[in-house]
């Protein structure tokens, strides 16, 4: 680890409040006498908020929007006429339906492990882009943004870019599974039926479970 | 099970989203009715007003400026008194007439960072926003959900946790640098 990066490890134990009493006197007196530094300290400071307030904005965004779809189920049971308990009754069957896609796709959803390939004389594995895309697409999967999981997914099948730790085989097995959470059964069925019908692969029994339960 | 404020201000310091959700709706609806009154011109800032004094509330409690010793009223007194901070801001500058309700909310200190001013601010949370993979989840999960270097190894699927740290400092510079040309300080 070079000088640059133990003093970002250093700045990151200021700001955390993980120092001891004696360290952060020390620090404080060099930040005194380092305008410099006393502005890295700044910025890293602000951009740690900034980390914090977008992440709070997107809990608060996620929370609205479920505020908003309650309304609009509360909607669906107010009690004027029979076309108002049809609608009811389609609304509550939606949300069973989707209920259920989702169980569904939990309980065949597994994280995905890659194991890299010995390295070659302590050298770091360089991912590719790809690669980095695959597994945010499965971050996004877990963090229920599912919509953009597809989109990342489907981008990584169109392309013929290299990828290390995933094979189209596996992209499929998790888009099949974000189409099912989003309860796009359709394009699911039909993706999970290429996997059953592609010879000896490891996700053809559990695929076939799967179109069983659906 | 019935949450007293030191149990809300713990989970909102773990991160914990769930509760973090739970306790913006528990206040949400009573902070709106009270914020139509305040900002009688201005109806609709005040859903705004909520979302911004409930981050406040819980960046206080990040930095520790919040916590459940110097609680000297409730959570949500905290929460009213910032709501009612910003609401007289925003009525002081359309020119409204103050109100005339007896002030029973705690001192609020500003929120506005001191370190590098409100606009310096904006144009960070903008370049934090569009950073690219995989810097943008490597800031995540070292500054919100606050896992270690070993952690975020793993998940991130990394060789070994000196590839971490090397990569989560290669994303901290890159970011630096987009913002030298773009941050004034003021001395």
């Amino acid at each position: 680890m070079d000088e640059n990066e133990k003093l970002d490890e250093l700045i990151d134990s200021y700001l955390d409040a993980s120092m001891s009493e004696e360290e952060r006197v020390a620090f404080e007196a060099r930040m005194a006498n380092d305008p410099e530094l006393r502005k890295e300290v700044d910025v890293q400071r602000s951009i740690i908020k900034a980390v914090r307030k977008e992440r709070l904005e997107q809990i608060i965004s996620n929370e609205e929007e479920k505020i908003k779809n309650k309304g609009k189920i509360r909607k669906l049971f107010i009690p004027v006429g029979s076309l108002a308990l049809a609608a009811s009754l389609l609304g509550l069957f939606y949300v069973g339906y989707m209920n259920s896609c989702e169980n569904l796709a939990s309980r065949y959803y597994a994280a995905y492990a890659y194991t890299p390939p010995p390295s070659r004389g302590g050298d770091d594995l360089a991912l590719t882009k790809s690669d980095s895309l695959f597994f945010d697409a499965l971050l996004q999967y877990e963090n229920n943004n599912t919509k953009v999981a597809i989109t990342r997914l489907k981008s990584l099948l169109d392309s013929d870019s290299e990828m290390l730790v995933a094979t189209d085989l596996d992209i499929k097995w998790y888009l099949s599974l974000a189409y099912l959470k989003k309860g796009e059964k359709r394009k699911a069925t039909a993706l999970l039926q290429e996997i059953v019908n592609m010879p000896n692969n490891e996700y053809q029994g559990k695929a076939k479970d799967l179109l069983k339960e659906m | 099970m019935k949450l007293t404020d030191t149990d809300r201000i713990a989970y909102i310091r773990a991160r914990d989203e769930y509760m973090i959700q739970k306790i913006y709706s528990l206040y949400r609806d009573e902070f709106l009715m009270f914020m139509r009154k305040r900002l009688w011109k201005e109806k609709d800032l005040v859903l705004d007003v909520y979302q911004d004094s409930f981050m406040v509330m819980c960046s206080k409690i990040y930095e520790n400026k919040l916590n459940e010793a110097n609680l000297t009223s409730s959570l949500k007194t905290y929460l009213f008194g910032v709501g009612e901070m910003k609401a007289r801001n925003i009525n002081r500058k359309k020119d409204n007439l103050p109100s005339k309700d007896i002030d029973n909310f705690p001192d609020i200190e500003d929120d506005v960072d001191e370190g590098l001013g409100e606009e310096n601010e904006k144009i960070i949370q903008e370049a934090v926003k569009e950073m690219g993979e995989p810097c943008h989840t490597i800031l995540v999960k070292q500054y919100w959900e606050r896992k270690s270097t070993e952690e975020i190894a793993m998940e991130m699927h990394y060789i070994s946790r000196n590839a971490a740290k090397t990569m989560k400092y290669k994303c901290m510079q890159k970011l630096k640098g987009e913002l030298k040309g773009k941050i004034v300080y003021q001395n």
